[in-house]
């Protein structure tokens, strides 16, 4: 119970880190943003006007604090570019990229369990190293190439799909997952990469374990062994990875919408940077952090669920 | 080795000379397949895409280079330092740190690229900050292997100075980590340049850039997938060659 307590405790220390650093990097901004709001003509009355009503003349600490009751309350403010307010257009793009970060997840597990284990159970073999080779090849792919030649041979090549064709999930909640199932695909592949070699090497450090010898002792088949025996202890020390790569798929997801045109929190974030719209900007990091932050925490808290005997550093 | 050789040198020939001029408009011949007069093929607007990888090759070994160098030094010094130093400002630099590298870095590069003012020299400036963290943390933790050895000792009590101890006695013993550190940065600035570069965030066209290039040609991937390949595949091969040869430095001297 404790250790539960002090791992949040420390997530939230670390939220609180992140939203001081997100306010500071945004607060030291060269350019004002009444000033970019209103553009170049507007005279200087209605700049100092619209500065009152942002509350940027308060001092720093309190437009901190400002910020963050409001983020925390659900009213992040309002976009510059859209003039809509933020949340409101946060919460129409979340569902796209939460579909997609899921579907993705699915994937990489789909791909990575299989093949670790099949790896695994013949190390060494032609077929360990087909599988290694393939995981070090997509791993060194970048995303957006790998988006591409996805859209290229099963998009243009084999007519399994029509890339930019986005359908929504209020017109079709299947046409909406099928369209997905591309660009999760490809962000899930890299990951599974990773994720197939870690397990891979997770499970043979336990293959030479003495358990595993009296699991086979006992009669147990090879696979028996492995899938039974030996993946329980593996997934321990594959699961610490896993935060890393839930980190790598928000990542991978805000290049692999541009990719394929899918309106989601990435492409979201992409056109406020190019527009400067700061408050939007502000606002939708802080979300990616507080997701990553909350990912990190449950895969710990799994992990210790999973292994009692795991201690916080 | 010969890999990175051959795409540096490239890179470097089109400084003196390209096949085509990289910004030439060819009349009538947008969308040619690859053949002898253009080994790539040409691109929408009948540009050759060999001699535009050759020159967006120097812009993107540049973006790599600057980026690298930067951040190697500001991390060696910062490293250094709070290794050599220790104690709570050691751990709260860490944990700066630590804070920085938690976020994935293409949202931290993102985010750079909102705060700083927009010039040419941004990305260098937001994906230099990208990587300041690792190197300072390798600097730090090989630092630490050396600050209490008897060799040091012996300097200070010669009277040599902690900044003479630092840069005479103990750098000398980090460069073979430092090299092969810099090397796999190398591939990772270039991958992280491709990215940016691919969202519209690099070097401003008509400029080619390896990641610009693939983005502009997606559209026409169905009539002209040479455009798109071409770029793909040296942005592999670079990536790959330098992170080969980084590896290959690390068990070679460390």
């Amino acid at each position: 119970m404790s250790f539960i307590v002090k791992r949040l405790l420390i997530s939230l220390v670390t939220l609180i880190l992140v939203s001081l650093l997100v306010f500071a990097a945004f607060a030291i901004l060269p350019g004002d943003p009444a000033r970019v709001i209103l553009g170049q003509d507007a005279n200087e009355a209605q700049v100092a006007a619209l500065r009152a009503q942002l509350g940027l003349d308060q001092p720093l600490p309190a437009q901190y604090l400002q910020w963050l009751t409001g983020f925390l309350s659900g009213d992040a403010g309002t976009s510059i570019k859209y003039k809509l307010p933020i949340n409101l257009m946060v919460a129409s793009y979340i569902p796209v990229t939460a579909t997609l970060a899921a579907m993705a997840i699915i994937l990489m597990l789909l791909i990575a369990l299989p093949t670790a284990l099949l790896a695994a159970r013949f190390p060494d073999s032609w077929i360990d190293r087909l599988i290694s080779t393939l995981a070090t090849v997509f791993i060194s792919i970048p995303g957006f190439f790998l988006g591409v030649l996805l859209i290229w041979v099963f998009g243009l090549g084999l007519h399994l799909f029509v890339a930019g064709k986005y359908i929504s999930y209020e017109t079709s909640i299947a046409g909406f997952i099928v369209y997905l199932f591309w660009p999760a695909l490809a962000i899930a592949v890299p990951c599974a990469g990773m994720a197939c070699k870690y397990l891979r090497d997770s499970l043979m450090q336990q293959l030479t374990s003495d358990y595993i010898r009296t699991a086979r002792s006992k009669g147990n088949t090879p696979g028996r062994v492995l899938r039974v025996h030996a993946l329980k202890n593996a997934i321990i020390p594959a699961m610490t990875i896993l935060g890393m790569i839930i980190g790598d798929i928000f990542a991978g997801s805000i290049i692999i919408e541009a990719v394929f045109s899918v309106p989601g929190i990435g492409r979201l974030l992409v056109s406020s940077i190019s527009y400067r719209d700061f408050p939007m900007v502000q606002t939708l990091v802080m979300y990616i952090a507080v997701v990553i932050v909350l990912a990190n925490t449950l895969v710990d808290v799994g992990i210790k669920v999973i292994d009692p005997r795991v201690r916080l550093q | 080795m010969a890999l990175v050789a051959t795409i540096a040198g490239l890179s470097l020939l089109s400084l003196a000379y390209t096949p085509y001029p990289s910004e030439m408009m060819i009349d009538k011949s947008q969308f040619l397949a690859p053949s002898l007069s253009h080994p790539l093929g040409t691109d929408s607007f009948g540009r050759d895409v060999f001699s535009r990888i050759m020159v967006g090759g120097r812009y993107t070994l540049l973006v790599a280079a600057s980026t690298v160098l930067g951040s190697a030094l500001i991390g060696s010094v910062i490293g250094l330092t709070i290794g050599y130093i220790g104690g709570l400002l050691s751990d709260v630099v860490m944990r700066i740190m630590d804070a920085l590298s938690a976020f994935p870095g293409i949202l931290l590069a993102l985010i750079m690229m909102a705060v700083l003012p927009t010039s040419d020299y941004t990305i260098i400036l937001a994906l230099l900050i990208l990587f300041v963290p690792g190197y300072t943390r390798i600097m730090r933790s090989s630092m630490l292997q050396y600050r209490n050895l008897d060799f040091v000792d012996s300097a200070k009590i010669m009277g040599a100075g902690s900044v003479r101890i630092i840069i005479r006695q103990i750098l000398p013993n980090l460069l073979p980590v430092l090299l092969s550190a810099l090397v796999i940065g190398f591939s990772n600035a270039i991958l992280a340049e491709a990215a940016m570069s691919y969202l519209g965030f690099g070097i401003q066209p008509p400029a080619p850039s390896w990641g610009r290039m693939l983005a502009e040609s997606q559209n026409y991937l169905f009539n002209a997938p040479w455009c798109s390949i071409a770029p793909g595949l040296v942005i592999i091969t670079t990536v790959s060659g330098f992170h080969f040869l980084g590896e290959g430095i690390r068990k070679r001297f460390c």
